[in-house]
């Protein structure tokens, strides 16, 4: 293989900033699936972590867009998106249906917390109370019917979620895949298996909260909901590796021209983070922990800790990912004659330290959040 | 208070907000908008007014017609001015200005005469002139990948075969970058040929060998087999060691014919014959003969007054005595009536 | 449950509303006022008259390097970053290739890449946006930002672009970047503002040999419709449909 590169190539586009969008909307779209699977299908296991993960998915949400607009050449010129998008594009999708999708979270958010918010506002001795009735848009009453409501309409909105969720994420697979000039990312493929890694990294990202902050917290578990999140994540999983394997299957087994350079690809810059971090260590090392806690009847504890190794490989796993492809795809140049490389900066305006902050501030918010209305409350139950 | 009046309120404070959206987003819309097809069509006439910076051979022409007739009747005629001078947008932007300034005007054949362009001064003309060795090896360096009818040296080899002693020389020192190969008639008066196949054509070096010699050769037309007589008398003369191409200058245009120069400028002669400082003179066998161009007439007896301005002012001065060191004059119709001098030096 | 609360009536609550409204689009208006366009009269009923085309004849080129040089001068093009570039091909007699573009070809090629083997076969490539019919540049644009003239030039607005770079990743053959200048998209133009004042192209104009040709396919005696009915002639990646108006003379097969 040589070394040839098209002038134009030799400098990386889409680079930390890009590789983060999708991490964060994939969490974003993981958590809210998780949240709409106990809304709309009723799976009663997951009521205690229902509200958790949409407030989760909403912390991630108002961050997502963080990146891009970082990355932007021009970001005062962002909301061009929405004054003039241009529908042939899958990026113009960006605006409507994270603005859609931001609705509904928030308007999910509002009706399911209204309960709870009403009754502060109504305790004696409730402060920020102009806030609270702000918030409510002047209607502060509640009763067995407005619960009953509000119940309703939270079922309904969850269930429009989910395709607007599975839309967020996917559309962002689709803006890949749809690339015919990119060998690296070109296959109708990109968009279900953008969505189920999602959903992976959504559930992974839940898991390993949920057991961090109660440990913290030193409260008891449901090991119900846990295990019922583990099962899920268990069975989506496998589904997200496959496809990912089944796409790399059929360009090494068709050896069309493109696997002539992707075959250097794999076996060169991406020897590690794809072949070695990706696929054998944070994929078949998670497939086979899982398939382990979930058949094999091991101790709670041992089990747990396993859970939670997993979900973090998990989380490893779907970042390495989305770097594999997006880095991945631009190193690849479409000369078929060679590869350029990058080497993320730390302190850059796209580097490392500006992603780990995104990253982490979300966490951070959810920590805020916790103290104002606690996700795990601390009744006699959960104390262990 | 109803019990869905909640409901009511935030559906209708969502409906007020897309409302609000569609009328804020109409006006912020830009004016030109889909009008044209979805971009906005005043950006065409944003890109329209950009400003122009090259100019062209014919704005250099207005002022500098002498250099511009020398330079379109040789080789380079193709060579943007600005190819080497560099871009001429301030140089004209400035000139222009001066000229309004001064109200100057060109003459009726829109021309500017020459005590206008002395009058404009120095520092708002200056252009740089840029004929380093790199800037001619950006074109001329022999490179493999170049085509083998284009014009290409290895400047060590180049040297070699001039006897040029100091490499730093710079290519300008012996060819004028507005007539490098100094022709006797312009470009556009080539007559046509037919394709003439070098050896380096399909050989990567000079084979030794004559193709005539190897069994099976291609049949291959050489000068000779039309221009027999001359040919084969040139081949008993000094300059037999070399090819016929290189002074009658052949230019392919397509894969079966091109055009050829006749040559005989006495400049031409001098880019091997003059001697230069940084030459060496006659040294070994193969020694080239050099001369001091304005002591070179001095030394023949025999001619002065009319006839030796005559030749000084020639354009084939070498060839009016030297003719028998090439070609046999009675070959060649010029040069049938310049025997004479021939007799009258004793050559 | 609880005191009586204070709820606002739904009179005050749509007064409230629609001052708000009324409020924010005062202010668009007066953030608009910024934004007016120039008017475009008959534009584009003149450029109708137009349909750019462009010739690489590869088998002219000598990778002298004039055209990147003239480009970026006269369209200002950021360094490390090409309009236009070169390409040298050079093949040994074992069959093996190597390909280079030092610099884009700007300062022409200092010597041979092979240096010890035998080169058998070797050509330069000039090579510059294609102006696409069917471009993917222009499909991918969220925001409306690149677009095709009436003439056939895909141009970018650089009012407009928002800089996100999709449109750098869609094309096939490495012909957009993001100028840093500017922080927006930035291509080749086929130097509008110079054909439209009846000017070459920059690299046309610089290139002493001929071997790049421009014409207007609606002028029934244009030069580039000329070469194209006499000689055999390629585009660069067919398979990808994208129908480029840049047409190569001597296309090799190793070029891609």
């Amino acid at each position: 293989m040589g070394d040839f590169v098209f002038p134009n190539e030799l400098h990386v586009t889409w680079t930390v900033m890009i590789v983060m969008y999708p991490y964060i909307t994939g969490l974003v779209a993981g958590a809210f699936i998780v949240s709409s699977l106990f809304h709309v299908f009723g799976l009663k296991q997951l009521e205690p972590i229902a509200r958790f993960s949409l407030v989760s998915s909403f912390a991630f949400l108002l961050f997502a867009g963080l990146p891009l607009l970082n990355h932007l050449g021009k970001p005062e010129r962002a909301l061009n998106i929405m004054i003039t998008p241009h529908f042939t594009s899958a990026m113009s999708g960006f605006g409507f249906v994270y603005l859609t999708y931001t609705i509904i979270v928030i308007l999910e958010i509002w009706f399911h917390y209204r309960a709870d918010s009403v009754d502060r506002y109504n305790s004696p001795k409730a402060s920020w109370k102009a806030v609270y009735y702000i918030l409510h848009l002047g209607c502060t009453l509640r009763n067995e019917e407005t619960d009953r409501i509000d119940h309703k309409i939270v079922k309904t909105l969850a269930g429009i979620g989910i395709p607007v969720a599975c839309i967020l994420h996917g559309y962002v697979g689709f803006l890949f895949g749809s690339i015919k000039a990119n060998p690296w990312w070109s296959t109708p493929l990109m968009f279900i298996i953008f969505i189920f890694s999602a959903i992976v990294s959504g559930i992974s990202v839940l898991i390993f909260l949920y057991l961090f902050v109660n440990f913290l917290k030193k409260h008891k578990i449901d090991q119900n909901a846990l295990d019922m999140m583990v099962r899920f994540l268990w069975g989506f999983m496998i589904i997200a590796v496959v496809l990912e394997l089944m796409d790399l299957l059929s360009l090494a087994y068709e050896q069309t021209e493109r696997w002539a350079v992707l075959k250097y690809l794999i076996t060169g810059p991406l020897w590690y983070t794809y072949v070695i971090g990706q696929i054998l260590i944070c994929s078949l090392g998670s497939f086979l922990l899982l398939t382990g806690i979930v058949l094999l009847k091991l101790p709670q504890k041992l089990s747990n800790i396993l859970v939670f190794l997993t979900s973090g490989l998990l989380l490893i796993q779907v970042i390495l990912m989305r770097w594999n492809v997006v880095i991945g795809g631009q190193l690849v140049s479409k000369s078929y004659r060679g590869f350029t490389s990058f080497m993320p900066g730390f302190l850059e305006k796209e580097g490392i330290l500006v992603a780990a902050i995104i990253f982490i501030v979300p966490f951070l918010m959810l920590r805020q959040f916790d103290r104002i209305f606690p996700f795990f409350p601390a009744s006699k139950k959960n104390i262990s | 208070m109803k019990n869905n009046s909640h409901v009511k309120r935030i559906f209708a404070l969502l409906i007020i907000a897309g409302i609000m959206f569609f009328v804020i987003r109409q006006l912020l819309v830009p004016d030109t908008f889909g009008v044209l097809g979805h971009y906005r069509a005043a950006s065409l006439k944003d890109i329209l007014n950009l400003e122009q910076i090259y100019q062209s051979k014919d704005v250099c022409a207005q002022c500098h017609d002498d250099i511009y007739n020398i330079h379109e009747k040789d080789v380079h005629y193709d060579v943007q001015c600005e190819n080497c001078h560099g871009p001429g947008n301030i140089h004209v932007a400035n000139i222009a200005a001066f000229l309004k300034q001064n109200h100057l005007e060109p003459t009726k054949s829109g021309k500017y005469s020459n005590e206008v362009l002395k009058a404009v001064p120095n520092k708002l003309v200056q252009m740089p002139k840029e004929y380093t060795l790199e800037g001619c090896l950006y074109c001329h360096r022999k490179l493999e990948s170049r085509p083998h009818d284009f014009a290409q040296i290895d400047p060590k080899e180049h040297f070699k075969a001039l006897h040029v002693t100091d490499i730093s020389i710079r290519c300008v020192e012996c060819h004028s970058p507005h007539e490098p190969l100094y022709l006797l008639d312009p470009v556009s008066e080539a007559r046509i040929h037919p394709a003439i196949l070098e050896c380096e054509y399909c050989h990567k070096t000079r084979p030794e060998k004559s193709h005539k010699d190897v069994k099976n050769h291609p049949v291959i037309f050489e000068c000779e087999d039309c221009h027999t007589a001359i040919v084969q008398d040139f081949k008993k003369r000094e300059h037999a060691f070399m090819q016929c191409t290189q002074c009658h200058l052949y230019h392919p245009e397509n894969e079966s014919s091109g055009r050829i120069y006749k040559n005989g400028n006495k400049q031409f002669c001098l880019l091997c014959h003059e001697k230069k400082p940084f030459k060496d003179q006659h040294k070994g066998p193969h020694g080239l003969p050099q001369i001091d161009v304005s002591k070179h007439l001095e030394k023949m007896p025999g001619i002065m007054g009319k006839d030796a301005q005559f030749i000084q002012k020639s354009k084939t001065a070498c060839l009016e005595c030297h003719y028998n060191f090439i070609h046999d004059s009675s070959l060649i119709k010029t040069l049938r009536e310049q025997k004479q001098w021939a007799k009258k030096v004793n050559l | 449950m609880g005191k009586k609360s204070k709820s606002i009536t739904r009179g005050e609550f749509v007064r409230l509303a629609l001052y708000s409204t009324a409020g924010v689009c005062v202010g668009s208006m007066i953030a608009r006022g910024n934004l007016k366009d120039e008017p475009i009269g008959d534009l584009s009923h003149d450029l109708e008259n137009f349909d750019w085309a462009f010739i690489v004849d590869t088998t002219r080129c000598i990778g002298c390097g004039a055209c990147v040089r003239a480009c970026g001068i006269e369209n200002r093009v950021p360094d490390g970053y090409f309009r236009t570039w070169i390409e040298r091909y050079e093949i040994d007699k074992n069959e093996n290739i190597r390909v280079d573009s030092p610099d884009g070809g700007k300062h022409s090629f200092k010597q041979n890449q092979m240096q010890d083997k035998q080169v058998v076969k070797g050509f330069f490539v000039p090579k510059l946006c294609n102006h696409c019919r069917n471009s993917s540049c222009t499909q991918v644009c969220p925001v409306g930002a690149t677009y095709h003239s009436p003439d056939g030039v895909v141009l970018v607005d650089r009012k407009h672009c928002m800089g996100c770079g999709y449109c750098v990743q869609a094309c096939p053959y490495g012909c957009r970047y993001i100028s840093y200048d500017i922080g927006t998209a930035d291509k080749c133009t086929f130097c509008y503002h110079r054909i439209h004042r009846g000017l070459p192209t920059a690299c046309v104009q610089a290139c002493p040999r001929r071997a790049r040709i421009y014409g207007n396919l609606k002028d029934p005696h244009n030069p580039v419709s000329a070469v194209l009915h006499a000689r055999r002639y390629s585009i660069l990646k067919p398979e990808m449909a994208t129908n480029p108006k840049c047409y190569y003379i001597g296309l090799d097969l190793e070029v891609i």
